[in-house]
């Protein structure tokens, strides 16, 4: 007798591919337009199976935000600012461009959640997105107002300034990754996370704050 | 020997770690903080930050979604 070698997918292995081909198919069309059924589809499984895994579609959200948490892949930059004492905010506010510009590359997925949970105007997406964006522009607001405690950077609101600065990034990466420009693609990640860095430090920068270092 | 609270709830990571390592430098040795923070990732966050900077971690509790954390300063 012939032993089967098809391998049984065990219950985390199946909720971790029904997460993946989710992402995929949301990505491809949209929130809205994608079915319980399509998703079990393209896993090769039945509905009842996937709504045993995850009972809500925020179950499924809340899945896809844990895949794509920016926690995981957060780490370089965060050894930087827990164990040197000294950092210097322009080193990390680069290292943390270069970082979204080089996921959104690597993962298009990212970013096409983002457009389509805009888009659709999807509650549940559009806080998906909010908890996976809301760390960086937290971290970038708490920068700003420390420069602004110390007199570095002009007064104003630092939230808003940091919204502004995660914008531009995203926009940035959108030209770079979705619409594929190659304007927006002459240079690397790192080169244009420099760029776009410098022209945030260069406007709320007082003269105190200058570095006098030009890009 | 005194103790700092530092409530951090509300703050996602890096935030509470560096709001930390802010308050720790401006207490003398021995001295302590008390941390409450409401992310998750808080918890290895804060041991990890504890070993490698030579604080030493007193106490660690978690009631519902709301984590506690008794740091001592150390000498260094």
């Amino acid at each position: 007798m012939t032993k089967s070698v098809r391998h049984k997918l065990s219950a985390a292995e199946r909720r971790s591919l029904i997460v993946h081909k989710a992402i995929e198919l949301f990505a491809q069309q949209g929130f809205r337009a994608t079915r319980v059924k399509d998703i079990a589809e393209r896993v090769g499984t039945s509905d009842a199976l996937v709504f045993q895994h995850f009972p809500t579609k925020r179950d499924l959200y809340d899945a896809i935000l844990d895949e794509l948490c920016a926690r995981r892949h957060f780490t370089e930059v965060e050894q930087l600012l827990y164990y040197a004492p000294e950092y210097d905010v322009e080193d990390v506010l680069q290292r943390l461009s270069t970082w979204v510009m080089e996921q959104t590359e690597a993962e298009p997925a990212w970013l096409r959640l983002t457009l389509y949970a805009a888009l659709e105007q999807d509650d549940g997406a559009a806080d998906l997105i909010d908890e996976h964006f809301q760390r960086i522009i937290d971290y970038v607001a708490y920068e700003v107002a420390e420069g602004q405690h110390s007199g570095k950077f002009k007064a104003g609101d630092a939230r808003l300034l940091a919204r502004d600065f995660f914008a531009g990034l995203l926009g940035l990466s959108v030209m770079r990754t979705v619409a594929r420009d190659p304007r927006y693609r002459l240079d690397p990640p790192r080169a244009a996370a420099t760029v776009h860095v410098a022209t945030f430090l260069r406007g709320i920068r007082t003269h105190e704050g200058e570095s006098g270092n030009e890009v | 020997m005194s103790t700092t609270s530092l409530d951090c709830s509300g703050l996602n990571c890096p935030l509470p770690i560096l709001r930390l390592s802010k308050a720790i430098n401006s207490v003398g040795a021995g001295d302590r903080i008390e941390l409450i923070a409401t992310d998750p990732g808080s918890i290895k966050d804060v041991q990890a930050w504890t070993n490698q900077t030579g604080n030493t971690l007193i106490e660690s509790r978690q009631d519902a979604q709301r984590y506690t954390f008794v740091i001592a300063k150390g000498r260094q």
